[in-house]
């Protein structure tokens, strides 16, 4: 634990728009929890952008797991370097996404509820569960890089954090994908967009967050190769959504989605940080556009209370959500950075 | 299981509305949430057209998706039967069981947030009674019973009638049945 920090190490323009983002954020999530209904969701649109903020950061927080089991298992020391920034990024940005989680329930106790009355046969269960096993999972492997305990139990924590993470990220895309009555998420096609989308973003958010070093070259060059992937994902989805004749299916894929992901496989080198930023947008866009899509379509009763298609457009307090999640990511790995990271020579290559 | 079903004859049915009212005085439903509701559909080939009302809820099927997908299981079936309840003391609000349901039969309460939807009246059943749309219907097109039993009335009507069921090809197996 570093002693050394001071009152002005948290007098910086970072500070200032995390604590603004916490501030703005945090009230709109302490009302809707405790006080009243705020968001734009129906009884036919139910899962707007809170919930894709929550995917979202634990997508991104699950790359970046996975890119660091990779490194432990393959012994890439330019990754494993970085172990305790990693885990410092990777627990911030799960935290953030369970506080997104959280106004979207409208209590912290229904998360934990949802783990204390289990439904196997649910993904939603399995989803809250892989989760919640991979946040102790890393916060375990904090505590033996902070405590200097490293070796016999280093390769099956690996192991178990790919096979968990994995499997969440998969887990999540199972939470549409199983849902048969609406055509926009019904099928496997979104466990394989949510996997690849979580190392696209996670690979990125270390090239964006991390000091330029061997890691961020290491990340860069997965970013690269599944941004690759993922761009060809987009590009079936757009070409069987064109040839689709289903009934209901609006269709959320578009060309216009490659472009993030062609410009950073082109240009990454030259503006690292800033296409890293373009490539995590653009993975957002996609998630925000198959979640939404998928409940635009009404299917019963609900078409004459809100016409047969919706449409969508995030209000105020949805959009703080969103920078709520983002800004208590950004708090903990501050803060993770500040106290925990003084002894470590990490930065350097 | 004990399979109860509904039986709806869209030749009698008028498209009143008796039934929604008598389901939102039955369960004292806040206003603006209905647990069924009246579909007007046009019915046949152009130029034999007719309107076809159908009297539509939760259709309590034999999959229930809702049920499978309710992560706390709040979502249930009522003792040894096929009716799906919600617990709200269980209920996350998580709106898994709302995305999943392909009937729309599902709606968020408010204020409190938990899910709810049509019960076929089981606190009636239970005492013999007929769900109270049922009971109330002026043009008695509607009739509840359970479908494995040869003899009841649902089944003698689905023995004897054309019928059809709503998106069958969801493999729900709903127990709403339409004779048409």
């Amino acid at each position: 634990m570093n002693s050394n920090v001071s009152r002005n190490d948290f007098l910086t323009p970072t500070w200032f728009l995390i604590a603004a983002g916490l501030v703005a954020g945090g009230a709109v999530g302490i009302y809707e929890m405790f006080f009243g209904h705020l968001f734009a969701t129906n009884s036919s649109l139910v899962w707007t952008l809170p919930l894709v903020t929550y995917i979202f950061l634990a997508l991104m927080s699950t790359g970046v797991s996975l890119v660091l089991a990779y490194g432990l298992i393959m012994h890439d020391e330019t990754i494993t370097r970085h172990t305790r920034a990693l885990l410092i990024m990777a627990i911030g940005m799960l935290l953030g996404a369970f506080t997104a989680l959280a106004t979207e329930l409208g209590s912290l106790l229904n998360m934990v509820w949802i783990l204390l009355s289990p439904n196997p046969s649910s993904p939603i269960w399995w989803m809250g569960t892989l989760y919640s096993i991979e946040l102790v999972l890393l916060i375990v492997k904090l505590i033996m890089d902070l405590t200097g305990r490293h070796g016999v139990f280093d390769k099956p924590l690996a192991w178990g954090t790919l096979i968990v993470a994995g499997a969440a990220a998969i887990t999540i895309g199972a939470v549409f994908g199983t849902v048969i009555g609406r055509p926009d998420y019904h099928g496997a096609f979104l466990s394989v967009v949510t996997l690849v989308s979580a190392l696209v973003s996670g690979a990125a958010a270390i090239v964006l967050l991390r000091p330029q070093s061997a890691l961020t070259e290491t990340a860069g060059r997965i970013f690269r190769q599944t941004a690759l992937i993922f761009a060809a994902l987009v590009l079936i989805r757009v070409v069987y959504e064109a040839h689709s004749t289903v009934v209901g299916m609006l269709g959320w894929a578009s060309v216009w989605m490659l472009v993030p992901f062609v410009l950073a496989l082109v240009l990454l080198q030259f503006a690292p940080r800033v296409l890293a930023l373009v490539g995590i947008l653009g993975v957002l866009w996609v998630q925000y556009s198959f979640i939404i899509t998928g409940q635009l379509v009404s299917l019963g009763q609900t078409a004459h209370w809100y016409g047969a298609v919706q449409s969508y457009q995030p209000n105020i307090p949805e959009a703080l959500i969103l920078v709520l999640g983002i800004a208590v990511a950004a708090a903990l790995i501050k803060l993770g950075e500040q106290y925990l990271m003084s002894n470590q020579r990490q930065d350097a290559t | 299981m004990i399979r109860y079903g509904m039986v709806i004859d869209t030749q009698l049915c008028i498209g009143c509305g008796d039934c929604v009212v008598a389901c939102k005085t039955e369960n004292k439903l806040p206003a603006g949430l209905n647990r069924d509701w009246v579909v007007e559909a046009t019915r046949g080939r152009y130029p034999d057209l007719t309107t076809e009302f159908r009297s539509e809820r939760c259709n309590h099927c034999s999959h229930a998706t809702c049920v499978h997908t309710c992560p706390t299981g709040a979502s249930h079936l009522w003792k040894d039967t096929n009716i799906v309840l919600v617990d709200p003391g269980k209920c996350t609000g998580c709106k898994a069981c709302i995305a999943a349901c392909p009937y729309d039969a599902r709606l968020i309460m408010t204020p409190d947030g938990y899910i709810d939807k049509c019960t076929f009246c089981h606190h009636r059943v239970e005492k013999g009674e007929d769900p109270a749309c049922v009971s109330s219907c002026p043009t008695h097109c509607m009739h509840f019973g359970i479908l494995d039993e040869p003899s009841s009335a649902v089944s003698r009507l689905l023995a004897s009638r054309q019928q059809k069921v709503l998106l069958d090809e969801t493999g729900n197996q709903p127990n709403v049945y339409y004779l048409i």
